[in-house]
């Protein structure tokens, strides 16, 4: 399963009670009242774990974490070798 | 000293030079926060500012919004902090009920409210440059450099008495739209100025500012440090998300003195390090606006053990009505922490059901009398004074100590993350969508749920969040939405609310309440 997949399943799950209707990986997690701050914390300790990456507090921030791309996009930076 | 706006102008005068407040980007020092704040209420005046009239405040937390709510004081008028994280929907509410002429606006929000049609406000004031939008006849926008190219000296003295509306805060309200709660100058200092006295407050201090300016922890951080010369360190919306950003914050920024709600201080600990790194130079921690689980308590304090810890309480209609300093860290056995004995000058009254006093060791509602009483609701364009005493709907008991025990409210009023939250004014907004038959919020392990029974297959979870998204600030928005069939019911034919929420909450993924 791609990285994409993957976030999209755990934000469905997660926060949607499962119901992916509506939900794409443009959606604005932000305005559509999914990510607050407490979500937002959630999301930063699944993807450290899963991606074993380690996220600065500057890497949370509102473009990193606007959509299911925007978080696929900063996954893949952090995972290029050398780049961590 | 007897109203908020005389705290600064001794400071400026005797030491200029010093930070009053540091923001995120800028520093203003004692005389500019107080020219600043002359500039403002000389705009506010030329925009035909009446003695009463409130003046909105939406920016993110910074020097030039504290100066902005000097300066609508020093005018005469009253401040209402709007949430920058709300919907502009729910901030056109509040503009609208209680009237706001003028408002000090950041650009981007600007662009909400535009975008948004959000209308009212005949002045609105740009807090930093920018090109403006225009706007529809007769709302004047005014560039953030009319202000700054303004007289710095003081205008004339407000007439008004310590007695006079100082701010409206709104917190959610049961009927479905936010409640105003009123402060006039006198009950704000009742409290600020206790909470100085209570921890030396100097100006060898750094106070940081946390807590958002609509919500009434905010109060402390700006009005008890102006008026004891400290310095105000903002603490921005964007590093209360992270736990390592608040720990950086308070270390590179020198913090002695911190007052937020006990989230906060668990988060640092849970992703910030605090309990690796330390907070050195923290003298004070205040908390409230929730209950401070034992276990967190015990290792906050174990990490930063040369900090006083208080536990601060009392609903925002009296700001801090009781207070209690702990003496050391509570025994790891220990259920909950008092919430102290009555203070700020109030007197703490536990009163049954027909209004009698109840004895040591039994649940009473707690009934405030004395100086942090609010004036009263501003619902509706119309004010209803407070009752008296107060009657705070927070049950309490005294033990044989004198220390006061919480338990819980004795309404359906709910805290999530120290915000608190009408689960009526939710509800309200889950059954405004139209493909919702029925709803119910609730709160459970310190978030929001809603069940919804939808009118018909199309609704989907998304639909609900983004409906709620556009009515409701981030704290509000129910973090768990759960579509089911039916509610189970009473006998009566009501919502079996404890049924339908043992089945939930107990349920895993998609299955509804069977």
């Amino acid at each position: 399963m791609s990285a994409k997949d993957d976030i999209r399943q755990y934000i469905v799950e997660n926060w949607l009670s499962g119901d992916g209707r509506g939900f794409a990986d443009d959606t604005d997690l932000q305005e559509n009242g999914i990510l607050d701050s407490f979500t937002t914390l959630a999301l930063v300790a699944f993807l450290e774990e899963r991606y074993r990456i380690q996220l600065d507090p500057t890497d949370v921030n509102a473009e990193n974490f606007r959509t299911v791309n925007d978080l696929e996009r900063m996954v893949e930076a952090k995972t290029i070798p050398g780049n961590r | 000293m007897n109203r908020l706006d005389q705290l600064v102008g001794p400071w400026a005068e005797r030491d200029p030079r010093r930070a009053a407040v540091v923001g995120g980007d800028e520093t203003l020092t004692f005389q500019e926060l107080d020219q600043l704040a002359n500039r403002f209420a000389r705009a506010f005046l030329r925009g035909g500012l009446q003695p009463g009239d409130r003046v909105g405040i939406h920016l993110p937390r910074s020097g030039r919004g504290l100066a902005a709510i000097l300066g609508a004081l020093r005018a005469g008028g009253a401040y209402v902090p709007l949430d920058p994280s709300s919907p502009p929907a729910r901030v056109g509410l509040i503009a609208k009920d209680c009237a706001l002429r003028q408002v000090v606006i950041s650009p981007a929000l600007l662009a909400q409210w535009a975008a948004a049609g959000v209308t009212g406000p005949e002045h609105y004031y740009l807090s930093q440059p920018a090109s403006a939008p225009a706007l529809p006849a007769p709302s004047l926008v005014h560039a953030f450099e009319e202000v700054l190219g303004g007289d710095p000296s003081p205008p004339p003295a407000p007439a008004g008495g310590p007695d006079e509306l100082a701010y409206i805060l709104y917190t959610s309200g049961s009927t479905g739209t936010p409640k105003g709660v009123m402060h006039s100058h006198r009950s704000a200092l009742a409290f600020t100025e206790w909470a100085a006295d209570c921890i030396q407050l100097s100006p060898a201090d750094r106070v940081a500012s946390v807590a958002p300016f609509h919500f009434d922890l905010s109060t402390f951080d700006l009005w008890s440090s102006l008026s004891r010369g400290a310095t105000v360190v903002i603490v921005d919306e964007g590093m209360v998300v992270s736990g390592r950003a608040m720990v950086d914050r308070i270390r590179s920024q020198g913090i002695t003195v911190w007052y937020s709600v006990p989230s906060a201080i668990v988060l640092m600990m849970e992703n910030g390090g605090l309990e690796e790194l330390g907070l050195p130079t923290l003298r004070v921690v205040y908390f409230a606006g929730e209950v401070f689980p034992v276990k967190h308590l015990r290792r906050a304090m174990a990490a930063i053990p040369q900090a006083r810890f208080h536990n601060l309480f009392g609903p925002t209609e009296t700001n801090v009505c009781t207070a209690y300093a702990l003496p050391g860290p509570p025994p790891a056995e220990a259920t909950a922490i008092p919430i102290g004995t009555a203070s700020c000058g109030d007197v703490a009254l536990l009163l049954d059901e027909a209004g009698k006093p109840v004895r040591d060791g039994e649940v009473g509602e707690l009934f405030i009398e004395g100086p942090t009483v609010m004036l009263g609701y501003w619902d509706g364009g119309r004010r209803t004074p407070a009752r008296h005493p107060y009657p705070t709907g927070d049950l309490v008991s005294r033990r044989a100590d004198g220390q006061l025990m919480y338990h819980g409210r004795r309404d359906h009023m709910l805290k999530i993350h120290g915000f608190r939250v009408e689960p009526g004014e939710v509800e309200a907004a889950v059954l405004s969508h139209p493909g919702v038959r029925e709803a119910i919020v609730f709160a459970h392990e310190q978030q929001l749920w809603s069940v919804v029974v939808p009118a018909g297959p199309e609704l989907s979870v998304m639909d609900l969040k983004r409906h709620c998204a556009a009515r409701l600030p981030r704290y509000m928005i129910p973090g768990t939405i759960r579509l089911v069939e039916d509610f189970p019911r009473t006998s009566s034919g009501k919502i079996d609310r404890i049924r339908t929420r043992a089945a939930v909450t107990t349920a895993s993924g998609t299955s509804g309440v069977q």
